[in-house]
This record gives structure tokens, C-alpha cells and sequence, in this order.
């Protein structure tokens, strides 16, 4: 049997789950912090490993015309022989 | 000092065909009590540039620059745009020495460029390589027509029977005339089928990716203020019964450039500028076309797909892996 001491020295549930569901609550708060930095640099981690640019959005097909708004920085742009 | 402000608002995107390519406006929010807002400044490049460009194609019978090369007079009224696009023209073989020379488009034709190339698939350009003659450098004729070209208010004077082929300097101005409209924005970036102004209030950097011809990886940088042109073969090459032809002219033959180079990558103040500097440093051949590419900056991709990057471009380039 356990002597009283020993019993008060051992924590609760309710203060085991508190810390695991603060533990996790700044984990999850750490990981989309970072996604929502890279996001708005541009860099999508999605699309890290791809080697060539991504075709901008909002292509348009021959003789069409098109638009919409990009990100908040400004957009890249591609120099090509034409 | 440059003022670096972080981004506001979204850009405005615009994308249309014109000039045988496509065209992209980019637009930022407008700097406090300097301009309207950005929809009313995409509409108005739009139309600027679709202006140009009804007048400048040689390829409509019914545009000004057609009816300039049918006019058989020595001295032929203009209007604005047009007599500024010569003068694009003339600045451009000047800064080349005569390299992007805007009298050949006889020679043009006789390669087979005579009429509009889109829609129709280009020829491969590895095959072409293969079949290639020997490469050279490009040289500028001796005693060429644009020497003897005159503008003046409402008219430009030329020898009789030259006509002009504005090609990429028609494209570099419209560029520049764009970007002209556009001091009054955060960010705005007006790409020309490749030539490229960027610039903006704010001051912020935007990549620019540098596509590379043979499928190699591309390359990037970032630019808060210039301009941007591409020269190449891959897009309008053709067979022809003997081989293969592109619409790089070397002035001092009159049939197509194969020196070595096939795309050039050029970064200047202007389109114009950068177009025209781009051109000259492919004709020149991968020795002489960094030294053209020196002051500026630029991007040369040799025959066998090698980079060679030039001035301040070498330190600010890295692949766009």
C-alpha cells in the first residue's frame, strides 16, 4: 500500500490530461504557425520538391483573356524567348 | 535610400493575347492619393497595349506600320505611338551597333517569316541544333538603312522602299509605355510576352524565373525596379526544304544566326533596352554576348544547354529548383 505521502506526491488526471492537452494545444499552434509564415512567403510546403516553377494561376487559353487577385506579395514572373 | 513597405492589398492580374504572345499585367494597390484605384489602371494598360499593338503588327495589312512599309513616299506621316516604336527601334540598333538592325525584314521573309506564327507549332529545337551549320558570331552590315532613318514631329523620313520589322522592340516599347502609367502603385509588373518592366512604390522585390529553353532547371532572381527581356530561338523556329530557320537574322548575311547561344537574358533599365540587349548578345556568340550582358546582368544558355550568367545577375541568380 502506498503511504499518504507518497499518494500526494503523485498527480492527478485531471492535472496528467491538462498538461498532455496543453502540450498539444501548443504543438498544433506551432506547426500551422509555421505553415501560415511559409504560406505567406510564398513558399508553399507542398510544393517544395517540385523542380520547375509552378504555372501561375489564372492561365488563360489562346485568345482569351483572364484575371483575378494574387497573393499579397507580388507575384513571380517568368522571362521566356517569345 | 529605397523605403521597402511590406505588401498591401493583392495584385490585380490581367492576362491577354497579344503580339503574337501573351501578355500579363500585374498590379498593386495604388499609393495613397497618387492614383485611382487598380481595376481602372489594369483596363487602361490593357488598352494601351492593345493600341499598340493594332498598330504595330505587320502581320494586318490594315495597321499603321503595314501601311508605313506600302507607302512608297519618302516621308510618311505618323502617329505617337508608332514614331515613338521607330524610335525604340533606332535606340536599339544603336546601343548594338547595328546588331538589332529594324531593316531586315525582307531577309525575314525570305526565311520564312512572312506571316503570323501563332498557332503553329515551333520545329524542335535540338533537332535543329543537330542540323545546324557551323556557328558564328552575328555581324552588322556595313552602310545599313535605319542609319538613314529620320523622325520628326508627325513623320519619319526613311530611304525609299526600307521597310521595318519592330518585332521585339515594338514589344519592349509597349512594355515601357505600360509601365510608364503605373508610378503611381505599390507593385506592378507588366510582362510582354516575356519582356518584362517591374517596379512599385512599396520597393518590394519580385522573382523573376528565367524559363531555360532545353528543359534544364530554370533559374530565378529577384528585381524591385528594371527591366527584363528574353531572346530566343526555341518558339519561332521552323523547316525550311534546306533545314531549319529562326527569326534572328544576322544582319551581315540575311539568313538566320546560328552562333552558339540559344537564349540570352538581359536585365537594363528598360525593355526596350533589355530586349535589344538581349538580341545583340545572342547574335554575338557565348564570348562577346556575356561582355554585351556585362553592365546589366543577364543569362546566356549555350547550344548544349550550358548557363553562363553575367554582372550583377551572376551573384543574384540561383536556380529555381
Amino acid at each position: 500500500m502506498p503511504t499518504e505521502s507518497a499518494r500526494r506526491k503523485r498527480p492527478s488526471m485531471v492535472a496528467m490530461t491538462a498538461k498532455i492537452t496543453a502540450v498539444a494545444v501548443a504543438a498544433a499552434i506551432a506547426l500551422t504557425g509555421g505553415l501560415a509564415i511559409q504560406m505567406a512567403a510564398g513558399q508553399d510546403p507542398a510544393l517544395a520538391s517540385k523542380g520547375k516553377h509552378q504555372a501561375p494561376a489564372g492561365g488563360s487559353s489562346s485568345g482569351q483573356a483572364s484575371g483575378g487577385q494574387t497573393n499579397s506579395a507580388p507575384a513571380q514572373v517568368v522571362t521566356r524567348t517569345s | 535610400m529605397t523605403s521597402v513597405r511590406p505588401p498591401g492589398a493583392s495584385e490585380l492580374e490581367r492576362r491577354i493575347d497579344l503580339f503574337g504572345t501573351e501578355v500579363r499585367i500585374l498590379v498593386g494597390a495604388p499609393t495613397p492619393r497618387r492614383a485611382p484605384g487598380n481595376q481602372v489602371a489594369v483596363v487602361a494598360v490593357e488598352q494601351l497595349l492593345r493600341r499598340h499593338h493594332a498598330l504595330l503588327t505587320r502581320f494586318d495589312c490594315d495597321s499603321e506600320l503595314s501601311r508605313l512599309n506600302a507607302d512608297p513616299r519618302e516621308e510618311v506621316p505618323t502617329s505617337a505611338i508608332l514614331a515613338g516604336a521607330l524610335r525604340a527601334a533606332l535606340n536599339a540598333a544603336e546601343l548594338t551597333d547595328g546588331l538589332v538592325d529594324p531593316g531586315l525584314l525582307g531577309q525575314l521573309e525570305r526565311a520564312g517569316y512572312g506571316s503570323s506564327r501563332v498557332g503553329v507549332a515551333p520545329a524542335d529545337l535540338r533537332e535543329a541544333l543537330l542540323q545546324a551549320p557551323p556557328r558564328c558570331p552575328a555581324r552588322r552590315r556595313q552602310g545599313a538603312d535605319w542609319q538613314a532613318v529620320e523622325i520628326g514631329e508627325g513623320f519619319v523620313r526613311r530611304p525609299p522602299g526600307m521597310r521595318f520589322d519592330l518585332g521585339g522592340s515594338a514589344k519592349g516599347h509597349a512594355a515601357d509605355s505600360a509601365a510608364a502609367c503605373l508610378r503611381g502603385y505599390d507593385s506592378f509588373a507588366v510582362d510582354v510576352g516575356g519582356d518584362i518592366v517591374v517596379g512599385g512604390n512599396a520597393g518590394v522585390p519580385r522573382v523573376v524565373v528565367v524559363e531555360h529553353p532545353l528543359g534544364h532547371h530554370d533559374l530565378s532572381f529577384r528585381l524591385g525596379r528594371g527591366a527584363i527581356a528574353t531572346s530566343g530561338l526555341a518558339r519561332r523556329i521552323w523547316r525550311t526544304p534546306n533545314g531549319f530557320a529562326h527569326h534572328l537574322i544576322d544582319p551581315s548575311t540575311g539568313v538566320s544566326a546560328w552562333t552558339g547561344v540559344v537564349q540570352a537574358t538581359a536585365v537594363a533599365p528598360t525593355a526596350v533596352e533589355a530586349e535589344a540587349l538581349a538580341k545583340a548578345a545572342l547574335l554575338s556568340g557565348p564570348e562577346a554576348g556575356v561582355r554585351v550582358l556585362e553592365r546589366g546582368g543577364g543569362v546566356l544558355v549555350l547550344d548544349n544547354g550550358t548557363v553562363r550568367l553575367a554582372g550583377p545577375a551572376a551573384q543574384a541568380v540561383r536556380s529555381a529548383a
